[in-house]
């Protein structure tokens, strides 16, 4: 069902319309997360949130863009908050307690190409979301550029400088 | 093996099948506790904002009798001046202003004699003088 459709259901207060809409994104949504942060139980917490926020705030959406980049725009804020967060864990040395939940993760993502999965781990930020937007989600320059916020000419060559440096860590 | 390919792989991977049973009642959970949660702090806050409000009005209320108590204090000094001396101070004044303004001429004429009286001593001398030297 068309997502412009689903949302003006739920705006004209059918609360099922917006379970439908989660049905319909989650995979996704949870996929992106899994990809950015390699980790299964906090992609399902990182979907949670980007879900509160999308029910939140549906009601203000203007259909000035596809709602799938307005949820991606989301994720993405929720995604950096979460980095933030776990940078302030890294400082204040509770770093084991977190590599102790991606190791009892029984299907932990990394586990497939675990070179690459930290090779695109230890890129910065901006190119590290880069990646996953336009080769994991297969989203175009545009999009990528909606989503980030910046102009597609720096999503392209942030995508260029990603690419060269995961050469470089993979010794492709 | 290629970057790409490795990167085609990894792409292929597809970690979540479907969405979990739970995912939506612990949603709709999460949203009601959240919702819930917001409005107790809306409710502290105007609970907050109410006692404030009846706090301040009380000190208010509290200061404004000490006020009246220092202008009932500032009342009873005053009536305690002799008002009747007063008018007659601020006449003493007005009369004062009035007579220097209506005598100026007096005042002219007293300097008038005060240098009559220099001139009547100057002559007195003269006369003095001469009857001396014609001695």
């Amino acid at each position: 069902m068309n997502d412009s459709y689903l949302i003006k259901r739920f705006q004209n207060g059918e609360k099922e319309a917006f379970d439908e809409l989660v049905n319909k994104h989650y995979q996704e949504t949870c996929n992106l997360f899994i990809r950015l942060s390699g980790n299964r139980m906090d992609a399902n917490d990182l979907c949670q949130e980007t879900f509160i926020r999308v029910y939140r705030y549906i009601k203000k959406f203007k259909f000035e863009s596809k709602f799938s980049t307005w949820l991606y725009r989301i994720a993405i804020n929720v995604f950096k908050s979460y980095h933030r967060k776990l940078k302030i864990r890294k400082v204040f040395s509770f770093e084991e307690q977190a590599e102790l939940a991606i190791v009892k993760d029984e299907e932990n993502p990394r586990e497939i190409d675990p070179e690459l999965w930290n090779a695109i781990n230890t890129l910065p930020n901006k190119q590290k979301m880069i990646i996953t937007l336009r080769i994991f989600q297969e989203l175009p320059f545009k999009d990528v550029s909606a989503i980030l916020n910046i102009s597609e000419n720096s999503a392209k060559v942030n995508y260029h400088h990603a690419i060269k440096n995961l050469r470089k860590k993979v010794q492709d | 093996m290629k970057l790409e390919k490795r990167l085609k792989e990894l792409k292929r991977m597809n970690w979540t099948q479907g969405i979990p049973d739970s995912f939506l009642s612990d949603l709709k959970n999460e949203v009601i506790f959240r919702n819930r949660k917001r409005q107790d702090l809306i409710n502290s806050i105007s609970a907050f904002m109410i006692i404030f409000a009846i706090g301040s009005g009380f000190y208010l209320k509290n200061l404004n009798v000490n006020d009246y108590d220092m202008s009932q204090i500032i009342i009873d000094l005053s009536g305690e001046v002799d008002s009747d001396f007063i008018f007659e101070e601020e006449d003493f004044v007005f009369a004062s202003i009035d007579y220097l303004i209506d005598e100026i001429d007096l005042i002219e004429s007293g300097w008038e004699l005060i240098d009559d009286f220099t001139l009547y001593e100057h002559f007195e001398r003269r006369e003095i003088n001469s009857f001396e030297e014609r001695s």
